[in-house]
């Protein structure tokens, strides 16, 4: 429930015709579809208007085409496995499914960022370790493409050294330096960290719990509220720009690197 | 019977060793050396009034009451003080790095095989609580199989100041020997195998003209899969602040160790639980395990070869850095 009354009001709408298919029923996407009043389904007869396509879901490629054939909204929770696998669908008309640039500790990074407050960024890291709908591949993408959307900066150069743990070294625009790093455990509880330093401070990220440190000569705590998994469905429901599996594609590309 | 130790350079770090040597059983100060006589004496005369000093550690080699050495030179003069020490038939603890590249530190490696005597590289952070009880936990399987480690240090500001030759390339060899082997040593002794590859990025943060990294990023590869990430900055705002993070994660479980604190926290199937430090007794530990070892002629706890690895794997990185790509690394 947010603070203010009206954005506690609308969050508490039904979301008429959002449906999921092979979503664990458990996950944090599946819990906030719920909440907003949509269905998880085993097929598409179920009437419906914007469909999540879950990391579970049996050939999510068949199931994307005809979802969109019909006139449906498409997010696909794994990109990375999605674009994997044998299919074709067309990428831009596709949603991605990231969820880490929603949570609203990336929102206020990169409005502190945007205010100056730690100076010019040298260098960004970003991990996710723990229980998780995805493999490792696919939550590094999902930290790439926060770590881009937080700081604005355009990916210059990825090399990978892992992939299980998945570990991809960066380069971004401005000579910004750094990685994201995923390792999927089977755990009860998981963390994912954001850090960006700069020349006058630095922002500690703790993307899982909604709260940012920023450390500069006057350090401070941000505390925040509604999680990623649900504003993202918040955002898909309303249309707002989300981006593509076309996205994910080219980070996907440059992610595969490696020596 | 006591162990007798001769100090060799007496400048900031020689005082972490004179005071951790206070505390170790079974071993005395007999003696400490510097090219700046005036230092030694000073050096001395603060610890005992029994202490020796001279200008010339081969004098101070030369003293039959020495029984092992710790050296406290500037980076640059460590292989040739080691191997002298060797050849005079003194145990060593020497300061990290072992030496500024892999030849010198293969000699030494060789040197001390032939000898029999104890060669300890001095990796500090082995010895800190952090440092040990991670392994510990590691070695009884509480996080399963290790297979990643991210462990961040960041500091500031210029270390040492503008004069210091800490900064200076062809005296320390830039904070990846002479800080990074730190970090490079505990996260692949943590993992427990061998690196095969490393990418790193550096930047100059305090100035451009600087001539070494003052921020580096290592990613490492392991065989086997594993991953580790190392990440130091000595040119971070604001200045007085000292930031270090760690997650360790095995495929049973993960351990985090947040930037503000000495504390870690223990995540498994099981459940999620504190993990507490006891306190920071690092170069105490040190000292005492080289007195050990070197007094019973007992393996080094800190291997050669490791000292050597550390110095293989900082001298990757700057390679990686000045090349944009990663290279490899021959066990």
């Amino acid at each position: 429930v947010a603070r203010d009354r009206p954005r506690s009001s609308a969050l508490r709408q039904p979301q008429a015709g959002l449906v999921g298919i092979g979503l664990e029923p458990k996950s944090p996407l599946a819990l906030a579809l719920v909440a907003r009043g949509g269905q998880i389904v085993d097929s598409l007869i179920v009437p419906s208007t914007h469909l999540v396509v879950g990391a579970r879901a049996s050939d999510p490629a068949m199931l994307v085409a005809e979802a969109l054939a019909s006139g449906r909204r498409v997010i696909v929770e794994d990109p990375a496995s999605f674009l994997a696998a044998p299919g074709s669908v067309p990428l831009d008309r596709v949603f991605a499914g990231f969820t880490y640039r929603f949570e609203p500790a990336a929102a206020a990074t990169r409005a502190s960022l945007q205010a100056g407050t730690i100076g010019l960024p040298f260098a960004v890291t970003a991990e996710a370790a723990g229980r998780s709908c995805v493999d490792s591949a696919g939550l590094a993408l999902d930290l790439l493409d926060a770590v881009l959307h937080v700081t604005g900066l355009a990916l210059e150069s990825a090399v990978r050294v892992g992939t299980d743990p998945f570990v991809i070294s960066l380069l971004l625009a401005d000579g910004v330096v750094g990685d994201v790093s995923a390792v999927v455990i089977s755990t009860a509880e998981s963390i994912a960290n954001l850090s960006v330093r700069g020349s006058h401070g630095s922002l500690l990220v703790n993307l899982g719990a909604p709260h940012v440190v920023e450390v500069t000569d006057r350090m401070a705590m941000l505390r925040l509220g509604e999680q990623g998994p649900g504003l993202l469905l918040d955002a898909f429901c309303s249309d707002s720009p989300l981006p593509t599996l076309a996205d994910a594609a080219s980070l996907v590309a440059a992610s595969r690197r490696d020596s | 019977m006591t162990f007798g130790v001769g100090v060799v350079g007496t400048g900031a770090v020689a005082q972490l060793h004179l005071a951790a040597l206070r505390k170790t059983p079974n071993a005395r100060l007999v003696g400490v050396a510097d090219v700046v006589p005036d230092r030694a004496r000073s050096a001395a005369i603060a610890y005992s009034k029994d202490v020796r000093w001279s200008g010339s550690a081969a004098e101070l080699f030369a003293w039959p009451e020495v029984d092992g050495v710790i050296v406290c030179t500037p980076n640059r003069t460590h292989a040739e003080v080691v191997a002298q020490a060797l050849t005079a038939g003194k145990h060593v603890l020497v300061e990290k790095p072992l030496a500024l590249d892999l030849a010198s530190a293969d000699r030494l490696v060789r040197a001390a095989e032939s000898s029999g005597l104890v060669l300890m590289p001095g990796h500090t952070h082995r010895f800190y609580d952090y440092g040990r009880q991670i392994k510990e936990w590691l070695d009884a399987g509480r996080l399963g199989n290790p297979r990643y480690v991210r462990l961040s240090i960041s500091t500031g500001w210029i270390w040492g100041g503008w004069g210091s030759w800490v900064i200076d390339p062809a005296e320390s060899g830039g904070h990846l020997l002479h800080n990074g082997v730190h970090m490079l040593d505990l996260v692949t002794w943590w993992l427990g195998a061998d690196p095969v590859q490393v990418m790193a990025r550096g930047q100059k943060l305090t100035s451009s003209h600087l001539q070494i990294w003052d921020y580096f990023h290592v990613v490492i590869g392991y065989a086997g899969g594993a991953a580790a990430v190392v990440e130091f900055s000595r040119g971070s705002r604001p200045r007085g602040g000292v930031e270090r993070s760690l997650t360790v994660a095995g495929d049973a479980g993960f351990l985090t160790m947040p930037a503000d604190g000495w504390g870690g926290i223990l995540r498994t199937d099981e459940g999620t639980s504190p993990l507490g430090f006891d306190g920071q007794q690092g170069f105490d530990r040190e000292v005492a395990a080289w007195v050990q070892a070197a007094a019973h002629r007992e393996p080094s706890p800190v291997k050669p070869q490791d000292g050597r690895r550390a110095v293989q794997l900082a001298l990757a990185a700057e390679a990686s850095i000045t090349a944009a790509r990663p290279v490899r690394v021959d066990s």
